[in-house]
């Protein structure tokens, strides 16, 4: 667990999941975990699509059903691109979104590659 | 337990809430927008609603204002990824009980859930103490149920095992014989012991008035029902409910308590939801069921669920050692609360009261101990101070030399006979029995008292 990147991972929710868990507490992380990879490219896309129709409420939505679920699997800088996607879509400001978006794209599979050495 | 739904649009989320409540024993279901949330309310009841506050379409705050319209009782608490003060403040302005931030904490969740729930007992206490002021209570049953009988003794012993299930229980027996004591026994020795301990008499409640007391109903179900009003099922869940007299029970009402018995659900009048229930039965009575479903007044599917097991009170005249063991424990218990000191019993007097049938049988001994213990002086019992219609009985045995002595004691013999086995068919309705045994009412009246008679002794 010491070489997982914590610019990437808020390990102490990967802790607490686990306690969550109980007795079968890194199975069920992983049960968490593979929700979030499996429901993770519709969000994404939803996002993207409703920035690139310049539809921003939705994309704000989307925003932030992404930035709980990675929340909630320690996914922190993913959830912060996510939250910075959310402000703007709120206000109705679509600049930078391109970069952001892009950043999502960066981050997500080594924010991955980090989660799943975790069972 | 509580019925807890979870609202949310997120499945990590959700499946994350939905293991840490299930771990602590709640029944939870989940459903991912706030309107499938409002078609589950409709359909049944939830002690608590733990809603997303950010959700597409209908969100948390939308979603909790028009929930509380339909289940006003209904605990909320909401939960984002976000939170701020003001809409912590717009969440419990509009009715939302606790405000909690994502990530979950197992801790915090749980605790909100348990003061959810502690409010919600208030709620269901409140409304049974209410119930309990208005109800004209004939005394508190004792705390357990007292015995020399070695057959009662085994079956107490077998009562007790009972009690720690879930199973329902049928007790039989006349009247008087403390099948209410036994029923409460029951409880107290379960592990609902500190959940409520209800108590209906169904023949002392009309049908309709049993339904909604049972069930509930919903404002508008019926003329009279200006609001909405939580039954017996709903207040006393994970309780006790006693159905004494369950013989009486319409057997429409009989359906519905079958459903009950069967599935755990049950609606509340003039609703169409369905609500689950966690209620342990127990049922009394003392008319014959068997003979009441051969005659179709009684549902057999129902009989065969009550008697999961029965235990049958033996009346006192079939257990005449409990006669003297229940008088000098009520002589002691009346004396003490009638800071006498304890008084000594004439030979004679027991006597009478072993050869006394005893047709009220426990109930009836209290009330001519009670009287005795009231009226005796010089800390003596003696024969005088009993009620007639117990010396009565036995003097008529014993004719004297004396023609009008003799001819007076069998008149008085006869009346008490006569008068108390209609009494008994009418349940202590004296007007009713003078019609039926065409007697003037205030005769009857005159003539009970100078007898002795207490109608009450015949009301149940």
């Amino acid at each position: 667990m010491e070489n997982i990147d914590s610019n990437l991972i808020d390990f102490s929710i990967i802790q607490n999941l686990i306690e969550l868990g109980g007795d079968d507490g890194k199975e069920f992380l992983k049960e968490i975990i593979e929700l979030y990879i499996q429901q993770y490219p519709e969000l994404f896309n939803s996002i993207k699509n409703n920035a690139e129709n310049n539809n921003a409420n939705d994309m704000y939505q989307s925003a932030h059903a992404l930035k709980g679920a990675s929340l909630n699997v320690g996914a922190k800088e993913i959830a912060s691109l996510c939250k910075q996607i959310e402000f703007k879509g709120k206000a109705n400001d679509m600049t930078q979104i391109p970069e952001l978006i892009a950043s999502l794209e960066n981050v997500y599979p080594l924010t991955v590659g980090e989660l799943t050495k975790l069972y | 337990m509580a019925k807890i739904l979870v609202v949310d649009d997120e499945i990590t989320s959700i499946t994350i809430l939905k293991k840490v409540l299930e771990d602590a024993g709640h029944r939870v279901t989940t459903v991912s927008d706030g309107n499938m949330a409002m078609e589950k309310i409709k359909e049944f009841k939830y002690d608590i609603m733990l809603t997303d506050f950010n959700m597409p379409g209908m969100n948390g705050i939308e979603l909790t204002e028009q929930a509380v319209k339909i289940e006003p009782d209904m605990i909320v608490i909401l939960i984002t990824a976000f939170a701020t003060i003001r809409s912590a403040v717009d969440a419990i302005r509009i009715g939302a009980f606790d405000y909690l931030t994502k990530p979950i904490n197992k801790e915090e969740l749980l605790l909100s859930i348990d003061r959810g729930m502690e409010r919600v007992s208030l709620v269901h206490e409140n409304l049974l103490l209410k119930h309990k002021l208005e109800q004209v209570e004939p005394g508190e049953a004792e705390e357990d149920y007292a015995t020399a009988n070695k057959d009662i003794k085994v079956m107490l012993n077998e009562a007790k095992k009972v009690a720690k299930t879930d199973s329902t229980v049928l007790i039989t027996g006349a009247n008087g014989t403390g099948k209410e004591v036994l029923a409460k026994l029951i409880h107290k020795n379960s592990l609902r012991k500190d959940q409520q301990f209800v108590v209906i008499n169904c023949a002392a409640i009309p049908t309709q008035l049993l339904e909604s007391e049972l069930f509930g109903h919903v404002k508008g179900s019926f003329t009279g029902a200006i609001k909405d009003h939580k039954g017996y099922f709903e207040i006393a869940d994970n309780g006790t409910i006693f159905l004494d007299e369950i013989g009486e029970i319409d057997i429409m009402l009989q359906v519905k308590l079958l459903r009950v018995l069967q599935e755990r659900e049950f609606s509340k009048v003039g609703d169409t939801r369905t609500q689950s229930t966690n209620v342990r039965i127990i049922a009394a009575t003392n008319q014959e069921l068997k003979k009441m479903i051969s005659e179709g007044k009684f549902r057999e599917d129902l009989y065969y669920r009550l008697n999961v097991f029965e235990f049958y009170l033996l009346s006192l005249k079939e257990r005449t050692e409990d006669i003297e063991f229940y008088f000098e424990r009520f002589i002691r218990e009346f004396s003490a609360v009638n800071k006498k000191k304890l008084p000594a019993i004439e030979k004679n007097v027991r006597d009478f009261l072993l050869s006394y049938p005893w047709p009220g049988n426990i109930r009836e001994l209290k009330n001519v101990a009670e009287r005795v213990s009231i009226l005796c002086e010089n800390h003596k019992i003696t024969s005088d101070l009993l009620p007639l219609n117990i010396i009565g009985v036995n003097q008529s045995k014993k004719y004297t030399e004396d023609y009008n002595e003799n001819k007076e004691s069998i008149i008085k013999e006869f009346e008490i006979n006569f008068i108390t086995k209609h009494l008994k068919i009418h349940k202590g309705n004296v007007a009713a029995t003078a019609k039926s045994i065409n007697f003037h009412p205030v005769s009857l009246r005159q003539k009970i008292a100078k007898l002795g008679i207490d109608p009450r002794d015949y009301k149940y």
